[in-house]
């Protein structure tokens, strides 16, 4: 994508020349539907591809985009993916619980040597997206594609049109998966990786389904979709964890359809990346069903981090709850956007935004921004937004006690972002993120 | 242990420390009553070195240093403690792990060796136990949900485990019913040492009746007007701060 279009903004739509990235993009899209999948699919691609070559990358004219400006991106020179090499092998690192299920992925790309899936129950299937699509397509038909929306949204267009592999679990009616099924995607410095996961949580199913993101350190771009699909009085808890490297650029889109009486309690803890968007979209399209969106987001140096949630009630008697806790050190910049929708029919609609933000420095920036639209009359919705510093007084309580100042900086801190922390279900991946913590913060 | 001489503080433009002097010796418990305003809370907490407050003039020696001169974290590793006031709610932070955290800072200050998780345990619910606190809250967040009463007890139980070498208690007695008025001096009485030193400021005269005092100094405007024996107390609490503020007028006419 050329300079003068990162310029010109959203209204000169139409590119006469296509630059040398774009033309990368391209060949990635036309590689990516030379691989065996249904027809169906290749229609979406095709489609999803004249929608982004429509838009080209978002800039910060455009409203959802403001404070996230994407040009490391749209101005960067990354490769396809399609070479896969082994030599990344032992990137996974002791992330997970060991007692797991593990899908890794490199670029977005199927690593089943990492991988160990081989003692799933009956009722889980837990497979690359490309072996899906190649052997059993109709699995994923009447899901794929089918939440996230490529139209307006370029990132989505780009995925949709780009991805090669990502990762497919569906657990079947009343089934109840124990372990936790890490999905865990490595991208390489220089690599511009699309990744596709689905999740299908069918009928009175539960499980625990936890998305890892780690890269080099050199600059590179995955971009994620992520469209997950809670059946009726189904229960996913899911966290995603964004670990990239000091310049990797992550740009995920998280969507979420919730049937009747179904639960999706959700973590996204975002420490890594220098550029970093998540979009989350939860669509409660029918009664009786709990959402629980949490975040946390905690960045230094130049870092910015963008996170953009909707949570969309369209019926009654449903409960969502969200929790963003951000700490900006030294030069970072954070986001926080929360739209909570509110429709006619959704009456009784029970729902409770939080973001609150420690800032560290005094160049670092948060830009927070509650948004809550209403249209039914009987409803409980509170949202909050708080920004501030270490509390003087505990700081003394800490130190009147024989506690460093340093030190009890640290302490306030952490108990600060721990609370998000401690909604991860898996002990062993909660202790890894504990350490993280320390480990970014001092 | 502690020489106060010629103390003066102020909190932005406003004096309210216009020149203390106090002696205290190992042992000795003073009390510091005055009414509100007089700067009772002030004194203890540029002792304990709250930087809120600017020190305008002279001078604060603790066991043979320039106590002014220690960060606040020092002084309380040096043997140093104010029990607070207003003990400040941190959610998040458990009671127990910051309570050893502020233990082995102390510990490592004197080359002692650090307790883990276990021995600190140990040490710490013998402690709980001299002020009847409910083992349960030390695995709570530090004061989070408290009562008042759960609030104070909570520090003196963290100067029963810190051991400090001298004890200031910032109107440890307000917001106190009389059971747990008892229970706080009692956890007091069970560390008075001959070796340990106790400050007490306080506005009434009923906590007095619990905790013994050596001195009772009385504190109006800044300054140590009247000083006398635990019996000054009691002619205060009978009546009342006005009479010593007379008196001092009429000294002045004379």
């Amino acid at each position: 994508m050329g300079r003068g279009r990162a310029i010109g903004g959203g209204d000169c739509l139409k590119m006469t020349t296509m630059s040398d990235t774009n033309l990368k993009y391209r060949e990635a899209a036309l590689a990516a539907s030379q691989h065996p999948q249904p027809d169906w699919l290749k229609l979406f691609r095709s489609r999803a591809w004249n929608e982004f070559e429509k838009l080209g990358f978002p800039t910060t004219q455009h409203e959802e985009w403001k404070y996230c400006n994407v040009r490391p991106i749209s101005e960067g020179e990354f490769q396809s993916p399609l070479v896969f090499s082994q030599q990344t092998n032992g990137y996974i690192e002791n992330l997970g619980d060991d007692d797991a299920y593990l899908l890794a992925f490199v670029n977005g790309i199927y690593d089943i040597t990492a991988s160990k899936i081989s003692d799933a129950p009956v009722g889980l299937t837990i497979d690359s997206l490309a072996s899906v699509l190649k052997n059993i397509p109709d699995l994923v038909k009447p899901h794929l594609a089918n939440y996230a929306n490529f139209e307006g949204e370029a990132f989505v267009a780009l995925n949709t049109a780009t991805f090669v592999d990502g990762a497919v679990v569906r657990v079947a009616d009343n089934v109840v998966v124990e372990k936790p099924i890490f999905l865990v995607n490595y991208t390489t410095s220089g690599t511009a990786a699309p990744v596709r996961n689905l999740v299908i949580m069918e009928r009175n199913s539960q499980a625990t389904v936890i998305e890892i993101f780690l890269s080099e350190n050199e600059t590179s771009f995955s971009n994620i979709v992520t469209e997950i699909v809670v059946s009726e009085s189904a229960v996913l808890n899911h966290t995603k964890v964004q670990l990239e490297g000091g310049n990797a650029n992550h740009i995920s889109t998280q969507v979420i359809e919730q049937s009747k009486s179904s639960v999706f309690d959700s973590q996204n803890i975002c420490l890594g990346a220098s550029l970093a968007r998540t979009t989350i979209y939860a669509r409660l399209g029918a009664e009786h069903i709990e959402c629980t969106i949490d975040g946390l987001y905690c960045l230094n140096n130049n870092q910015l981090v963008d996170n953009h949630t909707t949570i969309d009630h369209a019926f009654p008697n449903c409960n969502s709850f969200e929790l963003y806790k951000g700490v900006m050190d030294e030069k970072s910049t954070g986001v926080f956007n929360g739209k909570i929708f509110v429709r006619q029919d959704a009456q009784k609609t029970d729902s409770k935004q939080t973001n609150q933000n420690l800032l560290l420095s005094d160049d670092a920036t948060i830009n927070t921004k509650p948004q809550l639209e209403i249209y039914a009359d009987d409803v409980r919705c509170t949202h909050g937004a708080t920004v501030g510093r270490l509390d003087p007084n505990a700081l003394f309580y800490l130190q009147a006690r024989g506690i460093g100042a340093e030190e009890a900086r640290s302490i306030l801190v952490h108990a600060f972002a721990n609370e998000v922390i401690q909604r991860v279900k898996p002990v062993g991946l909660r202790t890894e993120l504990e350490k993280r913590l320390y480990q970014k913060l001092g | 242990m502690l020489t106060i001489d010629n103390l003066q503080a102020k909190v932005e433009d406003k004096q309210i420390l216009r020149g203390i002097n106090l002696q205290i010796n190992p042992g000795e418990i003073h009390a510091i009553m005055g009414p509100n305003g007089s700067g009772k809370s002030t004194l203890a907490n540029v002792l304990a070195g709250r930087d809120m407050y600017e020190v305008n003039g002279g001078s604060v020696e603790f066991n043979g240093q320039d106590l002014l001169d220690l960060d606040p974290e020092v002084r309380a590793r040096e043997g140093l403690f104010l029990a607070f006031q207003y003990p400040v709610e941190i959610p998040g932070v458990n009671n127990t792990y910051f309570l050893r955290a502020a233990v082995n800072a102390v510990r490592k200050h004197h080359g002692e060796p650090e307790l883990d998780g276990a021995q600190f345990l140990k040490f710490a619910r013998e402690k709980a136990k001299l002020v009847e606190l409910d083992p349960t809250l030390m695995n709570r967040s530090v004061n989070e949900g408290f009562s008042g009463g759960e609030k104070k007890r909570n520090e003196i139980f963290q100067m029963a485990v810190l051991n400090p070498k001298l004890a200031i208690l910032d109107e440890t007695d307000s917001g106190l019913d009389i059971d747990a008025l008892r229970i706080v001096a009692n956890g007091v009485n069970a560390l008075r040492s001959p070796d340990r030193s106790f400050l007490i400021v306080t506005h009434y005269q009923r906590l007095l009746d619990y905790i013994v005092p050596d001195f009772v100094h009385v504190l109006v405007d800044g300054r140590i007007v009247k000083s006398g024996g635990k019996e000054l107390a009691l002619e205060l609490e009978e009546k009342g701060y006005a009479w010593v503020e007379e008196e001092l007028l009429a000294g002045a006419i004379a």
